[in-house]
């Protein structure tokens, strides 16, 4: 079947130009100009060459020198000449129908061969995705923070909380290395997230799934727009969270993994790819817990239902 | 002295007491309530909003609260000031399904404590109406009417398992759109969802 394709997409290498021309020529407003001045300028032509026929006398196996033709009689060539062009279409239009056919048998020859490539490609681009989708939509940590120092403050109920949040990037050790440390007003301390939902898609084949990039962290007493951004993102733009190994990889190579990876990305920002993609929400969405110092957390993703916080001793 | 050590003894005993005794009614409260939370659906909707106006910092919006029988409890209008409205729930896993109560209103432009308070808007004498179900059982009523009223009293401390979860459009990505009704669907295996309809 692959060998078939392979053959398939050769042959169009020379047929394509070919039906793209054709289809130029009879379904484009300056390819049909081009066909009606060509058409044009051999009638024009032939007008020429009969006047200067019977100009030079040659015609009928008499010789003229030089006559001159009236008005009249040019008018008569003119009209001859088309109509003789038109019965000369007439006659042969069995043949014109024919090569037309066969044009059009090569455009639509080529287009049948561009439609098997494209479901083909787009099947292994679905596939793919599903893939990504697949070890991207397990269950698994996002981040751990510890409550490091607590500071209250006049008047009561001013709190400053210290954290210290460690990420998660599952293509290297399992836990990301540089600590993110913060200190926050506030003991109700809110992860804040994007979170993509998909379902019905043709990607996720009808189940109901999610995608969270954590974005920032407020508090009770700080609002979102006053949060701190989490520096959550490699150099790619890619959470960590969603690296993976090349051992953990499978039915897809690394690198279409980070590539089809950015296109799911970049639907957060393309309202017309995301529902395109079968995306059926992207939202904002921050899970928060009161804290007191000493305390340890973890932010989950869930394989269905977005994010959860729980306190670390509960795992 | 030795009456005053006595009594001293006497109160904390009676105070650890009293504290076993309550915290194994609470254990006793969710254990009871985990046996009685079949009625619950996988996915309800305990409330609907449209952003009736927005202009440069206010938002106005219309939240309607419905029980798991798709009823309209109440209606009302909030205007607030920001860009990105969020509603946050108190959530609580019992057994393997979450329960999740709106708790507050605000935006992005607000600290959580500033929120507007939401429980008031489907308390039904102290039964969370969104709840309200045909196949509710008068045990499972009662136990929902004891854990809102602890929700209601910030008296959350004691609850295992329970965390805030709260949910937003965010204006660099996908604001909420003018006179579109939105849904928010509480997934009872985790998370929230909100859904345009």
């Amino acid at each position: 079947m692959e060998n078939t394709i392979k053959h398939l997409q050769d042959l169009n290498w020379f047929i394509r130009p070919i039906a793209d021309f054709i289809l130029f020529l009879f379904t484009t407003k300056f390819g049909i100009t081009l066909l009606i001045t060509a058409l044009v300028i051999y009638i024009i032509a032939s007008i020429i060459s009969a006047i200067q026929e019977k100009r030079s006398g040659s015609a009928n196996g008499v010789s003229y020198s030089n006559k001159r033709i009236s008005t009249i009689e040019m008018a008569y060539i003119s009209f001859r000449v088309i109509g003789n062009t038109f019965l000369n279409i007439i006659s042969k239009a069995p043949v014109l129908i024919a090569t037309m056919l066969i044009l059009f048998m090569i455009v639509g020859f080529s287009s049948a061969i561009n439609t098997v490539d494209q479901f083909i490609t787009n099947e292994k681009k679905i596939k793919e995705l599903r893939v990504v989708l697949k070890h991207l939509n397990q269950r698994y940590k996002v981040a751990e923070f510890e409550v490091i120092d607590q500071q209250y403050l006049a008047p009561i109920n001013n709190v400053n909380t210290t954290l210290k949040f460690q990420f998660f990037d599952y293509a290297e050790t399992g836990v990301k290395p540089e600590p993110q440390t913060m200190t926050i007003k506030g003991n109700d301390i809110y992860f804040d997230a994007l979170v993509m939902n998909f379902e019905y898609s043709e990607i996720t084949s009808g189940e109901n799934k999610n995608l969270t990039f954590p974005l920032k962290i407020f508090s009770n007493a700080v609002s979102r727009q006053e949060g701190i951004d989490l520096n959550f993102f490699d150099k790619d733009s890619v959470p960590y969270i969603f690296h993976r190994s090349e051992q953990e990889v499978v039915g897809i190579s690394s690198l279409n993994f980070a590539s089809r990876l950015k296109e799911i990305l970049s639907w957060v920002k393309d309202e017309k790819a995301a529902k395109n993609a079968g995306i059926r929400s992207i939202y904002g969405n921050a899970v928060h817990v009161v804290v007191g110092k000493g305390s340890k957390n973890t932010v989950w993703i869930e394989q269905t239902g977005g994010l959860v916080i729980k306190s670390s001793e509960a795992f | 002295m030795k009456k005053f050590i006595l009594i001293l003894l006497t109160i904390v005993a009676l105070s650890a007491g009293v504290g076993y005794y309550f915290l194994k009614y609470q254990k006793k409260t969710i254990q009871k309530l985990e046996n009685q939370i079949s009625f619950l659906k996988e996915t309800y909707t305990p409330l609907k909003f449209k952003i009736l106006d927005r202009d440069s910092n206010k938002l106005k919006v219309a939240v309607k609260f419905m029980d798991m029988d798709s009823n309209e409890i109440q209606k009302s209008d909030f205007t607030l000031e920001g860009h990105e409205l969020m509603f946050d729930f108190f959530t609580i896993q019992i057994k393997d399904r979450y329960l999740s109560f709106p708790t507050k209103i605000f935006t992005d432009m607000m600290p959580p404590q500033e929120g507007v308070d939401l429980t008031q808007y489907y308390n039904v004498d102290g039964f969370p109406q969104i709840f309200n179900d045909k196949e509710i059982t008068p045990e499972a009523k009662v136990l929902l009417t004891e854990l809102f009223s602890k929700i209601r009293e910030n008296k959350t401390q004691d609850l295992k398992q329970n965390f805030g979860n709260c949910v937003h459009d965010i204006q660099k990505f996908k604001s909420f759109r003018e006179d579109y009704i939105y849904s928010i669907l509480a997934h009872t295996k985790g998370g929230l969802e909100i859904i345009e309809n």
